[in-house]
């Protein structure tokens, strides 16, 4: 993964692979040790850490007043550190009501909470998406195949400094009925970023 | 600034780095939320962490503001900006008279 092909671009690739030969030269750190940390951070880091703050606000309102007074806090208290390359970066949660859906974008770049959720899906770095969603958020979600009322209030996020988003979708009605493991199943990257909503009929 | 504060983006062209997304320079959107500081985007890309740092808000346009008459009504776009990239809506850095 650190040493050859993790980028399509070769240039890029040869640079890194450049400070990699300098960081192993220097005993700043090997490539075994980089791999193994690129590992651990996929494995532990992924969108299963925000579906569990989202059943947990689903379940619990205190946990839920939390989330949206705190995010960082609130996602800490299940041991998602989260964090980045920046201690400015800090993690922002907004809640889907009755009236009122949100969608996150970057439109300057990729901004995404990737310290709580692992890595953006390539779709939510694309042109398209970015451009498009701020300015016709109906007509992009219709894609995803989430077509909203025309009495609903749509908010889209453009993460264009040091907060990052996560939407936090309603209760559906009927989760009593599931185990946790499938409440959780609900709660996809797609339902966090707000292209889509958790779903009982798409169960099988 | 508090939440509530009514403010424009100003219009402005720079040559470095900045972090006001084009589509809301000249706009005027409602303060939402009080984010915190960061370092200043257009000093960091040149001087890193001996950049200032700026308080950042979170300011709400109504679609129509940004769109035209092709923005649904009920939609709002939010958008976090450093308060250096924001003037009074009176203020008007582009020369224009319109409130």
């Amino acid at each position: 993964m650190s040493g050859a092909g993790h980028h399509r671009n070769a240039e890029l690739q040869a640079r890194v692979n450049r400070l990699l030969d300098l960081a192993e030269a220097r005993g700043v750190i090997t490539r075994a040790e980089v791999d193994q940390r690129i590992e651990a951070f996929g494995d532990r880091v992924t969108a299963r850490n925000g579906a569990e703050m989202v059943v947990r606000a689903w379940h619990s309102p205190e946990y839920r007043e939390r989330l949206l007074a705190d995010a960082g806090a609130a996602a800490a208290e299940l041991g998602h550190a989260g964090g980045g390359y920046s201690s400015d970066i800090g993690l922002h949660a907004v809640a889907n009501t009755p009236g009122v859906h949100n969608v996150v974008v970057c439109t300057l770049c990729s901004c995404y909470p990737l310290a709580w959720l692992g890595p953006p899906p390539p779709w939510y770095k694309s042109e398209a998406y970015r451009s498009r969603v701020v300015r016709d958020p109906r007509g992009v979600l219709a894609e995803f195949g989430l077509v909203l009322p025309e009495s609903t209030e749509v908010r889209v996020w453009d993460a264009s400094a040091e907060a990052r988003y996560l939407v936090v979708p309603e209760r559906p009605d009927g989760l009593e009925a599931l185990t946790e493991a499938e409440q959780l199943d609900l709660v996809t990257r797609d339902c966090l970023i707000g292209v889509a909503v958790p779903a009982l009929a798409a169960r099988v | 600034m508090k939440v509530g504060d009514r403010v424009r983006v100003r219009t402005m062209n720079p040559p470095g780095h900045n972090r006001a997304p084009r589509y809301v320079r000249g706009h005027v959107g409602e303060v939402v939320r009080l984010v915190g500081d960061g370092r200043f985007p257009d000093e960091s890309a040149v001087v890193g962490d001996a950049a200032r740092r700026e308080e950042i808000v979170t300011v709400a346009f109504a679609a129509p503001e940004l769109w035209g008459p092709d923005g649904h009504p009920a939609d709002r776009v939010h958008v976090d900006l450093f308060v250096s990239y924001l003037e009074q809506p009176g203020e008007r850095s582009d020369g224009g008279t319109t409130p």
